[in-house]
């Protein structure tokens, strides 16, 4: 298990060519499968920003290592676009309990870093299993009541 | 957890859908039936400067969680926005604000300027009116199922007045004691 906030701001280098391509920016999270699927890169030369989960080949304690630049590409997809747009950037998104009062801003997120599937989310006060996240959604991420079962 | 408040405060409060996390719009007012002290529903308006001023009507029964920070309803189609439907709930619901209140006993009491309700989870009723006249201060007198409203008055029992409350506090507080089973003083 990874933290979001482990990946924030690292450099990604390429295994072939020792190449800094830029630094993780953000996490790009499918709402439908709760699952990071790309990295939004920062510092980049050239216009493509955007990283496939699938090809990030290993996280080290000081990069992130991918096989080479070629998997830094523009975002090609509506749902790409999208989310390069901000529209699932969970980080700091408000954290409401299903009776509708605020826990606060998401703190960092708990990921598989092979599969990228989500596996919690840390709220201030605490973390959260994702089964016992309701909703991830544009305008709040859905928790059930304090105390609740 | 029961909560005490204005209705004024909820208005503007974010609607997001439990489904998927997403707001379809904000609380624009509350609609209220004075004579059964029911809460009808919720007009909700867009979010925004340049959005729509009526987006449609939230049933109170689609409502899943009301907070502090937004009302909670289980997704879009919660929200009714077809002209019968609409017509419906507006048909149902009475203009209280500015209503002049008097006592079956043919005291007014002063003008209504809020309406006070309750909400438990899921539940929300009306159970005061903030009233306010030119000679005192405002103060809070609990609502009625037995109330009766037309466009000149709204009539409220005549021990509405004894059982009045300076503010929202000691409103609470003597609910509370209602509830406890302790008796008023007074009574």
């Amino acid at each position: 298990m990874i933290r979001l906030s482990q990946l924030k701001g690292q450099r990604v280098l390429t295994q072939n060519g020792a190449q800094n391509v830029g630094s993780i920016r953000r996490l790009l999270l499918d709402p439908a499968t709760s699952a990071v699927v790309a990295a939004e890169l920062e510092g980049v030369i050239g216009t493509d920003t955007l990283l496939e989960w699938s090809s990030v080949a290993s996280i080290g304690r000081d990069a992130v290592m991918v096989e080479s630049a070629d998997s830094v590409r523009g975002p090609q997809t509506d749902a790409e676009q999208r989310l390069v747009a901000g529209e699932l950037d969970l980080q700091g998104k408000q954290v409401l309990d299903e009776g509708g009062d605020a826990l606060g801003p998401l703190d960092d997120m708990e990921f598989d870093e092979i599969t990228g599937r989500l596996a919690g989310l840390v709220v201030p006060g605490h973390a959260l299993p994702l089964d016992r996240v309701l909703a991830v959604g544009p305008d709040a991420i859905i928790v059930p009541l304090p105390g609740s079962a | 957890m029961t909560r005490v408040l204005r209705a004024t405060e909820i208005i503007g409060r974010p609607v997001i859908t439990l489904d998927t996390a997403t707001a379809i719009g904000e609380i624009r007012d509350v609609l209220v039936d004075p004579s059964r002290a029911r809460i009808i529903g919720f007009t909700l308006r867009g979010r925004g400067l340049l959005s729509p001023g009526l987006l449609g009507i939230l049933p109170v029964e689609w409502v899943h969680g009301l907070g502090h920070d937004a009302v909670i309803v289980p997704s879009a189609a919660s929200l009714v926005t077809d002209r019968e439907g609409m017509s419906d709930a507006l048909g149902e619901q009475k203009d209280v604000i500015g209503k002049e209140v008097v006592t079956d006993t043919g005291s007014s009491l002063g003008t209504v300027t809020d309406v006070v309700i309750e909400v438990d989870g899921a539940d929300a009723s009306v159970v005061g009116y903030e009233i306010d006249r030119t000679d005192a201060r405002p103060f809070i007198v609990p609502a009625d199922d037995r109330a009766a409203i037309s466009d000149e008055a709204l009539v409220l029992p005549a021990d509405a007045e004894r059982r009045a409350a300076a503010g929202l506090a000691e409103f609470r507080e003597s609910r509370e004691r209602d509830h406890s089973g302790h008796v008023p003083a007074g009574t």
